[in-house]
C-alpha cells in the first residue's frame, strides 16, 4: 500500500517540463515520468520551454542542450532571471560527459546533470527528489 | 516500450534525411554555417535517441560523423567531396540499420565493426591519421567483436586473422575459396559471409563469388601467408591478439536513492560556490534552496527541511548547512543504456492532426445519424404508415450518405501526401551520379509541395528515378561535347511537379543532346517493331514515343545507370497501370522533356456514364468540359471529317461508336447528344447515343486478356450493379 504523501496532500501532481529536440527522448521521458505519477508537459527548445514555464510553471524542468533556436544553457539562464520561475529546480541532460559540460550546465543553473540516455530509475528518482515526492517508494516504479 | 522504438525509427529516418540534405547544401557551398549546424544537430539529436536503446554501435557510428563534423564546423579540416562522400555513406548505412532495427528489432551482426570501420575512414577523410594503418586496424576490427562464446574461447590468444574476399569471377580462374579455408593449417574460426545483402533469387548469378571469408588460425603468419599466396591481392593477413571478453555485463548496482539524494546534495553546494554576476548567482542559490527543500522533504527529513528555511537567509550559513547535509555520502549509481523491448512493427504513416481529426467527427456524427435506424424499424414493427416510414428512413438515408460521403473524402485525403517524399532522393542520385560520369549537373526541383494519393507517389517513385536516371546518363552530355555545342558546360535537369485538371503532373526536363528521332525510328526497324514505311510515315513526335517500347533504346554505350534502356517500357508501364500516361517531347541538341500525367487519387474516379450502342461507358469527368445536345444540321461535313461549333469553338467532332467499332444507328431524333473533352490542350467534340448520371467509381484496372485492349482504361461496377467500361479517350482517339 502507498502511504499518503506530505506532498500529494493537494492531489494535484507534480509537473514536470520536459524540453528536448528529439521526439524520442520527449516520448521517453513522459512515459517514463508518467508511469511513476507525474504529470509531463513537452516543449521541443528553449524559448518554447520558456513560453510553456511561463504559462504553465513546472515542479521540475528537464532540458536537453543542444536544441534549435534557443539552447538548453540559455533558456535556463533566462529562466534564473525570471521572478515567478528562478527557483523551479532544474535538470539538465546531454550526451557530453566531459566534466567542462557538466560545469556549464550548473553555471546556467541547473541543479542535477545526467548524461543520456538516462536510466528510468534515475530520471523517476531524480524527479522525486527534485520535486519533493515520495521517500518511501522513491526509485520504485510502479507497475 | 514499442511505441517508443516505432517514435525512434520515425524520427530517425526522419533525422537522416534531414542530415543527407544539409549535407549536399554544404557541399555545394562549403561555407555554408546554416547547413553545418543543421547537419550537426541532426546527428546530434539521432544519437541522443540512438542513446536511449541498446544499440551501441549506432550510437558509436553517429558519433563517429559528429565528431567529423565537429572538426569541419570548428575549421580543422574542409568538407572535401571525400569527406562528403563518407558522410553520406555513413547516413546510408545508419538508414540501413533503422530499417534493420525495424524488421528485426536489432543491429545486424558485426554492427560494431561496420561502426568502427566508418569512424576509421571518417577519420582518414578527414586527414586526421595514417590511412594505411588506421585502414588496416578496421579491417580486422571484426576481430573484436566475436561473440560472447567464441571471445571465450579464444579470448586472449595471439593468432594469425585473415580476411578473403575472393573476386566475384573466382570460380573462372578455378579458384575454390571454401576449399582453400578448410586447409587454413589450425583453424580456429571460419566466418562466411555474403560481401553485399543478398540479392533476390532472379537476380541472383550463382557463377558469381558474392562471399567474404574471415578466418582464424592458430598457426604463425607466414604459414598462412603461404597458402593464400596464389590469390595475394584478394586476402589480408595480419597476426593479432582476441581481445579478453569481459563476462557477459550484468545490470548495474542500482544507486539507492540516498546515494542519488547525496551526490545531489553536494552539487547544490558546488553550485552556490560557483561564481557569476550578482543576479546570476542569486538566480541559482533561489533553485539550490528549493531544491535542498525538496530533497529533504522527499527524504522525509522534515526537521532538517525546517532548518533549512533559517539557513537560507544567508548565503555563507546555507553553504555551512548544505555541506553538513550532503557529507559522507557515497557517489551516485552509473547510468546505464536502457534495452528496447521487442514488438511487431509496421510502416508507419504520417498524418496530419487535422485531418485525423476532421475524420473523428465525421464518424461522430455517423455513429449518431446510424442510431437513428433502430427507431425506424421499431416503427415499422409498430404498424406505422408507410409513407410517414419511408420520410423517415429517407431523412435518414440523406444523412447517413452526406456523411458517408464526406468520410470518403476524408479517408482519402488522410492517404494524401506530399510530393517531396518522391523528389527526396534525387538530389543524392544526381550528385553520386554526376561525379561517376565526370558531368557537372545542377538539380533543379519546384513543386515539391503538389500532393497525391500514397498510392500514386508510391507507382511515381520508381519511374521518376529511372527518368532522371536516363537524363544524367544519356541526356546530359560530357562537359567537353557540351563545351564544343557552344552549351554552358553545367547541365541542368529541371523535376518540377504540379496539379492541373488532369491530375498530378511530374515533368523531367534536361537541357542535353535530345533525342534523335532518325535514331529512334532506324531502331525500330532493326528490332522489327515498326516497318520502313511505318517509320517513314511517321511524325518525329510519334517517332520519339517509340522509345517506350520494349527493348529500344537509343544509347550505344551501356552504362551502370540506366542499364540497356529496358526502363523506359517499364517507366510506361508504371505509369499507365496507375491510370497515368506518358508525354516525351525532345529537340535535338537542345534538351528532352518527359511528363508524367497521374491521377490524383487511384481510389475513386469520378465519371460522366454514357450511353453508345447499347452499353454503357464511364469517361473521367476530369475530361469533360461540356455536354449538350446539338442539332443535327449543326454539324459541318468536310469529306470524311466532322466538325461543330461549341462555345464559340469549331471542334473536331467524333463519334464514339464509330471509335468503339460499331455501326452508326439510323435515328429519327433532329439532334445529337455531345460531349465537349479536353484532353490537356487537345478539345473535341464526341458524340454518344444519350447522357446518363455522373458516379463515382472504384476503378479496377483490365486484367488478363482484357489488359491488351487499347482505350480501356479499367471496369467499376455503378451503385445499381450495372458494368461499366471507363474509357481511357486518349488511346482510343
Amino acid at each position: 500500500m502507498r502511504e499518503p504523501e506530505d506532498n500529494d496532500r493537494h492531489g494535484d501532481r507534480r509537473r514536470v517540463l520536459v524540453v528536448d529536440d528529439a521526439a524520442t527522448v520527449r516520448a521517453y521521458s513522459r512515459k517514463v515520468l508518467e508511469a511513476d505519477g507525474f504529470a509531463v508537459d513537452e516543449a521541443v527548445n528553449g524559448i518554447d520551454g520558456l513560453e510553456h514555464a511561463l504559462a504553465n510553471p513546472p515542479d521540475l524542468l528537464i532540458v536537453d542542450i543542444n536544441m534549435q533556436k534557443m539552447d538548453g544553457y540559455a533558456m535556463l539562464r533566462r529562466l534564473r532571471q525570471e521572478p515567478a520561475l528562478r527557483d523551479v529546480p532544474a535538470v539538465m541532460i546531454s550526451t557530453e560527459s566531459k566534466d567542462s559540460d557538466r560545469e556549464n550546465a550548473l553555471l546556467a543553473g541547473a541543479n542535477w546533470y545526467f548524461v543520456k540516455p538516462v536510466r528510468p530509475d534515475d530520471l523517476t528518482a531524480a524527479a522525486r527528489l527534485l520535486t519533493g515526492r515520495g521517500a518511501g517508494q522513491a526509485g520504485g516504479q510502479r507497475s | 516500450m514499442s511505441e517508443l522504438f516505432d517514435q525512434f525509427v520515425l524520427e530517425a529516418r526522419e533525422l537522416l534525411d534531414a542530415a543527407g540534405a544539409s549535407l549536399l547544401r554544404l557541399e555545394r557551398d562549403p561555407a555554408d554555417a546554416g547547413a553545418i549546424n543543421d547537419l550537426f544537430r541532426a546527428l546530434h539529436t539521432l544519437k541522443g535517441a540512438t542513446g536511449l536503446f541498446d544499440m551501441a554501435p549506432f550510437t558509436r557510428l553517429v558519433h563517429g560523423g559528429e565528431d567529423a563534423l565537429m572538426a569541419v564546423r570548428e575549421g580543422r579540416a574542409a568538407i572535401s567531396g571525400d569527406l562528403a562522400d563518407r558522410l553520406l555513406q555513413l547516413l546510408d548505412l545508419g538508414a540501413a540499420w533503422v530499417d534493420r532495427l525495424e524488421a528485426e528489432r536489432a543491429l545486424p551482426d558485426g554492427a560494431e565493426a561496420m561502426a568502427r570501420e566508418h569512424e576509421t575512414l571518417l577519420r582518414a577523410a578527414l586527414g586526421g591519421t595514417d590511412a594505411g594503418t588506421a585502414g588496416q586496424d578496421a579491417a580486422f576490427a571484426w576481430v573484436d567483436d566475436l561473440s560472447t562464446a567464441e571471445g571465450e574461447r579464444l579470448g586472449g590468444r595471439a593468432v594469425t586473422a585473415v580476411n578473403y574476399e575472393p573476386n566475384a569471377d573466382c570460380f573462372f580462374s578455378g579458384d575454390d575459396p571454401l576449399e582453400l579455408c578448410r586447409r587454413i593449417p589450425d583453424l580456429l574460426l571460419l566466418r562466411i559471409e555474403p560481401v553485399e545483402p543478398w540479392p533476390s533469387l532472379a537476380e541472383l548469378d550463382p557463377y558469381r563469388c558474392a562471399l567474404r571469408f574471415r578466418a582464424l588460425s592458430g598457426a604463425a603468419k607466414p604459414d598462412v601467408e603461404r597458402l593464400f599466396r596464389s590469390v595475394p591481392d584478394q586476402v589480408r593477413i595480419a597476426a593479432v591478439t582476441v581481445k579478453t571478453k569481459p563476462r557477459a555485463a550484468e545490470p548495474p548496482p542500482k544507486g539507492g536513492v540516498e546515494d542519488l539524494a547525496g551526490a545531489m546534495l553536494r552539487e547544490q553546494r558546488r553550485i552556490l560556490a560557483l561564481s557569476g554576476s550578482v543576479a546570476e548567482v542569486e538566480g541559482r542559490q533561489g533553485a539550490v534552496v528549493r531544491a535542498v527543500r525538496n530533497i529533504l522533504t522527499a527524504l522525509g527529513r522534515h526537521g532538517d527541511a525546517a532548518e533549512l528555511e533559517r539557513a537560507a537567509g544567508n548565503p555563507e550559513s546555507l553553504r555551512g548547512f548544505i555541506e553538513g547535509l550532503a557529507g559522507g555520502v557515497a557517489p551516485a549509481a552509473p547510468i546505464s543504456p536502457t534495452p528496447a523491448a521487442p514488438s511487431a512493427g509496421r510502416r508507419a504513416l504520417r498524418v496530419d492532426a487535422d485531418r485525423m481529426d476532421r475524420l473523428m467527427a465525421l464518424v461522430g456524427e455517423l455513429v449518431v445519424a446510424k442510431s437513428r435506424l433502430p427507431y425506424l424499424a421499431r416503427e415499422a414493427q409498430e404498424g406505422q404508415r408507410a409513407d410517414t416510414l419511408a420520410l423517415g428512413i429517407k431523412e435518414a438515408q440523406g444523412q447517413i450518405d452526406s456523411i458517408v460521403a464526406e468520410l470518403q473524402d476524408a479517408v482519402l485525403r488522410l492517404r494524401v501526401l506530399p510530393l517531396s517524399r518522391v523528389f527526396e532522393p534525387l538530389p543524392r542520385l544526381v550528385r553520386d551520379a554526376s561525379r561517376r560520369l565526370g558531368k557537372s549537373v545542377e538539380l533543379e526541383m519546384s513543386g515539391a509541395e503538389t500532393e497525391a494519393d500514397k498510392d500514386v507517389l508510391d507507382i511515381l517513385g520508381e519511374p521518376l528515378l529511372h527518368l532522371v536516371r536516363n537524363s544524367l546518363d544519356h541526356g546530359v552530355e560530357p562537359p567537353d561535347a557540351r563545351r564544343a555545342a557552344g552549351k554552358p558546360e553545367g547541365a541542368v535537369i529541371r523535376v518540377r511537379a504540379f496539379q492541373d485538371r488532369d491530375g498530378v503532373v511530374v515533368e523531367v526536363s534536361d537541357d542535353g543532346a535530345g533525342i534523335d528521332a532518325e535514331a529512334v525510328r532506324r531502331k525500330a526497324v532493326e528490332r522489327g517493331q515498326v516497318t520502313v514505311e511505318q517509320a517513314a510515315a511517321m511524325e518525329d513526335a510519334d517517332a520519339l514515343r517509340l522509345v517506350f517500347l520494349p527493348g529500344l533504346s537509343t544509347a550505344e554505350g551501356v552504362t551502370d545507370l540506366s542499364g540497356r534502356g529496358v526502363g523506359m517500357d517499364a517507366v510506361r508501364n508504371a505509369v499507365e497501370q496507375a491510370g497515368g500516361r506518358v508525354e516525351i517531347a525532345s529537340t535535338r541538341g537542345a534538351g528532352t522533356t518527359i511528363r508524367l500525367v497521374l491521377p490524383a487519387t487511384m481510389m475513386i474516379t469520378r465519371v460522366m456514364v454514357v450511353e453508345a450502342a447499347g452499353a454503357l461507358y464511364g469517361i473521367p469527368v476530369t475530361l469533360v468540359s461540356g455536354m449538350q445536345r446539338v442539332p443535327r444540321d449543326a454539324i459541318r461535313r468536310v469529306k470524311h471529317a466532322e466538325s461543330v461549333v461549341l462555345n464559340d469553338t469549331v471542334l473536331p467532332l467524333l463519334r464514339l461508336r464509330r471509335l468503339l467499332g460499331q455501326t452508326e444507328e439510323e435515328r429519327v431524333e433532329g439532334s445529337e447528344a455531345v460531349l465537349a473533352v479536353d484532353l490537356g490542350g487537345h478539345r473535341l467534340a464526341l458524340v454518344v447515343d444519350a447522357f446518363r448520371e455522373r458516379a463515382d467509381v472504384v476503378l479496377k484496372p483490365m486484367t488478363g486478356v482484357l489488359a491488351r485492349l487499347r482505350g480501356y482504361a479499367g471496369t467499376a461496377v455503378l451503385g445499381d450493379g450495372r458494368l461499366l467500361l471507363v474509357l481511357n479517350l486518349r488511346e482510343l482517339l
